[in-house]
């Protein structure tokens, strides 16, 4: 099965027409690069993908392994295993990484039918994967995205 | 990213405004996470971010239309010769 299958993609926003007719087909393993000068679209094709609704799909269709993505609330593509990393990170003052990443790691594994990890759990999990990236320990202390300017 | 373990991962521009320790740091995470069952769209304006993140696959968006597919090469391309010979090439 296809994991996304994008086919005439037409969205607008604010009334104009900026996808005009996008047609994409990624595979189980594949790394697709999208690229193209400013205003070419690349960021409305990613709105779209993560269900912003400041864009409007007015044709096409959009396919997540089988399923319409576009009926899915954004939270639902979460759960369902799409993960979106945006340019300009929004910063959560007061909710720490560790608190959030939890609750997220949480909300999908319930929906995949798995037991909720407790903290203890959760903290050897998250330090067996700051060691592959080298990051510093003191972040999962610090506020969502405080102090970062992408990424 | 990591710890979540997604099937489908969008990077939306996520090389902005990093400096070049950051962009390793990054790509060190997302080339980890490549494995047989997990698919990644990178959407980024430089070719940059596409020296630590090899992709399979490289498109080129022109007018909000895909004018242009290939390889990992195609990127080089654009970095050599900029966006203008696609639009040339659509004339």
């Amino acid at each position: 099965m296809t994991m996304l299958e994008i086919e005439n993609l037409h969205a607008t926003a604010g009334g104009t027409e900026i996808l005009k007719g996008i047609d994409l087909t990624i595979r189980p393993g594949e790394v697709h690069a999208i690229m193209g000068p400013n205003g070419s679209g690349k960021s409305t094709l990613a709105g779209v993908l993560s269900g912003r609704p400041t864009f409007e799909v007015t044709q096409g269709s959009v396919l997540y392994q089988g399923k319409n993505l576009l009926d899915l609330e954004p939270e639902q593509r979460a759960r369902e295993g799409i993960f979106l990393a945006f340019q300009y990170p929004v910063e959560i003052p007061g909710v720490t990484n560790n608190y959030f990443l939890k609750a997220s790691l949480n909300a999908i594994r319930a929906h995949r039918g798995e037991e909720e990890l407790d903290a203890m759990d959760f903290l050897s999990v998250v330090k067996e994967k700051m060691k592959i990236v080298e990051m510093p320990k003191d972040l999962m202390g610090r506020s969502i995205n405080e102090g970062f300017s992408g990424g | 990213m990591l710890l979540l373990e997604p099937k489908l991962m969008v990077l939306d521009e996520t090389d902005s405004g990093l400096d070049i320790d950051a962009l390793r740091v990054v790509a060190t995470g997302v080339n980890h996470l490549r494995s047989p069952e997990r698919s990644m769209l990178l959407i980024t304006h430089y070719q940059r971010l596409l020296d630590y993140i090899v992709p399979d696959f490289v498109h080129v968006l022109s007018e909000g239309r895909i004018v242009r597919s290939g390889g990992k090469e195609l990127a080089l391309e654009l970095e050599e010769k900029g966006y203008g010979w696609i639009e040339e090439a659509r004339a």
